[in-house]
């Protein structure tokens, strides 16, 4: 998504105090040095004293318009932004969304939040269950060529076999 | 000649040890590489990345691919991977191990007293009694986007407040009380001024009653937040009796703290409560994660004294959960004397995280966006030897530092450091790029006071620091640290007002100075260009006065003063203004051009007492300086003490909040009162 041209030996600084990942196929240009923008991308020209408002418009690009999701359990309905969720999973004839210990009831199919979400982190494992790879704490791979993701809240997800290649694709950026 | 090749049954188990090599070796770089990939793609989604087992995992797969030495590596290793800085981190199995380490504490250091700490009597738990003295009244009209929040340190990171807003309602924290007041809506601006519910958390029927004292508030989108301790009040069994022995009402709090978590979007209904043990040392609020400190006395010294008593627990919705002895962590050397507990609520999921320490409790709590850090005075541990005679003087005062990292809703200890000298306040710590930058004092009068700037690295390891601020004399007012900058008032005589230059940690220095009389208690930065200070002054070159100035920092080598307005005491007897010690009752909004602050005078003349207290508006323009606009009063000339302590803003509306009142009036006309709501 991004590209930075800075002097080589503020190279690494800048990109640590952006906390930015480069990439070769990238969308926006960033530089200290108004001469360096590249005419078919977008191009951010910062000062390099303003580096923690570029990290901050950073998250922005990054993280976008927020979603979100409308839910309801014992306690009564509750709206919360995707982000917050860990993971959805089909159980009997109802969707759930897991937010940490509590779980509430949605009114979605799952191949419908598949699409909602994909710009936001999440990604099919298993014809049940769809995860919020920013909540993934840990991948363990199991011996039957599955993996086995321990969520942030402690929850085990199983990656089935069939979506292991899509799942690989999400996590190369 | 006979080999273990010649042997089957060896080369079989060779092989086998290869094969179970080979095998822990590939699980192990399968899961590192599929580790990496998910950290690579949580950094690209700028999404923190949390620490996971992964060497724990890769001493598995070592362990179990190579051979039992290198069991014993690692085993060397561990014990030999201790932090950087010289202090040892010991952890527990359960409560004796804790008395072994008083007791081993007491042999080998000095007995040093510490900072006021009381003598944590534990109160029986009682039942918080709750009720709700008005109707509440359903109404749907929207609030507005644009209103005060509460005037906090970092931006980002909420501090409690007594009176806060949503842009729709103002909440009112007071004593046993919180009021909701219906405040401003698009629909009917300021006419629907009312109160609409009060949480009364007293039991008013009995004579000498239990309840909940409220520390503070937040608000956000989904929640008010309310966070108190329950209180015992002892009251005169006779207060008529005219024995000799007077015996008078007191009060006092429990070890726990509470929180109600109220939902907003139903009616305010109490959703979620939440109990801390421990008392009450400070609060952050970070987007949906509460963080709070709190510190448990422990009378180790008394015999037969059950540990597990004074243990540190939450619980959520009274399901209770209690600190693990392995999960308490202690710091040689410091006196053992009390639980720190740093516990993380998440709201949203309602779940904690707690991290206690063994060791001295702090005081003055500063939290950034990725750690907390609590400060407290020790006055250096020294062990027991040939100097134990020698007199333990304030120049060795330190600061103790516990860094505790915050990750969204979890707190985990990182590392502890000392640094000489005392801090004054949470102003007085700032984190900017990974490094701690704390000001301190040593010493309080004469020769041998020193004023330090230090610079720490992440473990707390000193990287640079400037010393000997000020004249010879004078100690540390006030210090505001903005990105690259520190600010810097230290006093005795005078007021230098000092701009330091922190861009390059390895080597600070002060940039620039200005000496002036009076000096300022609080700073607060107006943009980039300018810096509020509150405090003291007159118009004699003394101190007998409320001092409000405006420097100009904009050339950081020569700052000069723009503009000041000083309250001489000789004009109105004696004046006060509780931003000098509270910052959150300072209102500043540069969109507005507003700034507004309690101010509160007492006057005895001509044998007539006079008390006038409202809120103090000024404009603030960068061309023009600072013009008063206005003094809002709820009364006067009554006999009772009207205190007006609080300004708010909704929109155009400037609200001000006092013992009696919510009074509205315009930004532009604060004077003119549009509506008074009685909040008695």
């Amino acid at each position: 998504m991004f590209k930075l041209k800075v002097d080589e030996s503020k190279h690494k600084t800048i990109t640590d105090r952006l906390r930015l990942t480069e990439s070769a196929d990238y969308t926006y240009v960033l530089t200290t040095d108004k001469d360096n923008v590249e005419s078919d991308k977008v191009n951010i020209v910062f000062n390099e004293t303003e580096l923690t408002r570029v990290a901050s418009l950073l998250d922005w690009i990054v993280k976008g318009e927020a979603i979100y999701i409308t839910g309801s359990n014992q306690y009564g309905d509750k709206r919360t932004e995707s982000r917050n969720i860990y993971y959805f999973i089909i159980e009997g004839d109802d969707l759930y969304a897991t937010l940490g210990t509590i779980r509430m009831r949605v009114n979605y199919k799952l191949y419908e939040l598949e699409t909602l979400l994909a710009d936001k982190g999440f990604i099919r494992v298993s014809k049940h269950a769809i995860v919020n790879i920013a909540k993934i704490d840990y991948i363990k791979p199991a011996l039957n060529s599955k993996l086995n993701l321990l969520m942030a809240n402690g929850d085990l997800i199983e990656v089935n076999r069939g979506y292991l290649k899509s799942f690989k694709e999400a996590l190369d950026y | 000649m006979s080999s273990v090749f010649s042997q089957p049954s060896l080369i079989f188990v060779m092989l086998v040890l290869i094969g179970l090599s080979i095998f822990f070796i590939k699980r192990f770089i399968d899961e590192y590489v599929w580790n990496k990939r998910l950290n690579n793609k949580k950094h690209a989604m700028r999404v923190h990345i949390l620490k996971h087992p992964i060497k724990q995992r890769l001493a598995l797969y070592l362990a179990g691919a190579l051979s039992p030495a290198i069991l014993v590596i690692i085993a060397v290793v561990a014990s030999v991977n201790l932090p950087t800085n010289q202090y040892d981190f010991v952890r527990f199995n359960k409560g004796d191990d804790i008395l072994d380490v008083y007791t081993s504490f007491e042999k080998n250091y000095r007995r040093i007293n510490n900072w006021g700490l009381t003598d944590g009597l534990m109160l029986e738990e009682n039942d918080l009694i709750t009720t709700e003295t008005a109707d509440y009244v359903t109404f749907s009209g929207t609030g507005s986007n644009d209103y005060s929040q509460t005037n906090t340190q970092v931006t980002g990171v909420d501090e409690i407040d007594n009176v806060v807003t949503d842009g729709k309602y103002i909440y009112i924290a007071e004593d046993n009380q919180v009021k909701i007041a219906l405040a401003y809506t698009e629909e009917q601006l300021v006419d629907v001024l009312s109160l609409v519910k009060t949480y009364d958390y007293i039991d008013e029927s009995s004579d000498c009653s239990q309840g909940f004292y409220t520390e503070g508030l937040y608000v956000d989108d989904d929640y008010l937040v309310v966070i108190g301790s329950e209180v015992d009040y002892y009251c005169n069994p006779d207060p008529d009796s005219s024995d000799d022995v007077i015996i008078y009402d007191y009060y006092r709090r429990s070890d726990d703290v509470t929180v109600y978590v109220y939902d907003k979007n139903d009616n305010f209904n109490l959703e979620t409560t939440y109990e801390v043990r421990g008392n009450f040392v400070g609060t952050r609020k970070i987007e949906d994660n509460l963080y709070i400190v709190t510190d448990t006395y422990l009378p180790l010294y008394e015999e037969d004294v059950e540990v597990d008593e004074y243990l540190p627990y939450y619980s959520v919705n009274n399901l209770s959960t209690s600190a693990k002895y392995q999960d308490i962590l202690y710091i040689d050397g410091i006196t053992p004397n009390s639980f720190t507990t740093f516990y993380a609520l998440d709201l949203d999921h309602k779940q904690v995280d707690m991290e206690v320490i063994l060791g001295d409790s702090g005081y003055n709590l500063y939290v950034s966006h990725n750690n907390m850090y609590l400060t407290g005075t020790i006055w250096s541990p020294q062990r027991l030897t040939d100097d134990w005679f020698s007199t333990e003087t304030e120049s060795n005062s330190h600061t103790a530092i516990l860094k505790v990292a915050i990750d969204g809703p979890r707190v985990a200890f990182d590392t502890f450091g000392t640094i000489a000298g005392r801090t004054l306040n949470q102003f007085s710590m700032d984190e900017y790029n990974g490094v701690l930058r704390v000001a301190t004092t040593t010493g309080f009068w004469g020769d041998n006071i020193n004023n330090r700037v230090f610079m720490l690295d992440s473990k707390l390891n000193v990287i640079s620091k400037l010393e000997e601020l000020g004249k010879p004399g004078e100690t540390i007012k006030s210090a505001r640290f903005v990105g690259d900058y520190a600010y810097l008032v230290t006093f005795e005589q005078t007021d230098p007002f000092y701009v330091l230059d922190l861009s390059n940690p390895t080597n600070p220095s002060v940039l620039g100075e200005l000496e002036i009389t009076g000096f300022s208690s609080y700073l607060q930065p107006l943009g980039e260009k300018y810096m509020l200070g509150i405090g003291f002054g007159d118009t004699t070159g003394g101190t007998a006065g409320i001092k409000i100035s405006i420097y100009d920092i904009s050339d950081k080598t020569n700052p000069v003063v723009f503009d000041e307005i000083i309250y001489d005491y000789s004009e109105f007897g004696w004046a006060h203004t509780s931003v000098t010690y509270n910052h959150k009752d300072l209102l500043v909004s540069l969109s507005k051009g507003l700034i507004a602050l309690p101010f509160t005078s007492y006057n005895y003349a001509n044998d007539t007492y006079q008390y006038n207290s409202g809120i103090l508006v000024f404009e603030f323009d960068e061309d023009t300086g600072l013009f008063v606009k206005g003094y809002v009063q709820h009364a006067t000339n009554t006999e009772d003490e009207v205190y007006v302590y609080k300004a708010k803003f909704i929109s155009d509306y400037f609200y001000t909040v006092s013992n009696k009142y919510i009074q509205v009036s315009t930004i532009d006309d604060p004077t003119t009162i549009l509506k008074s709501l009685s909040i008695e």
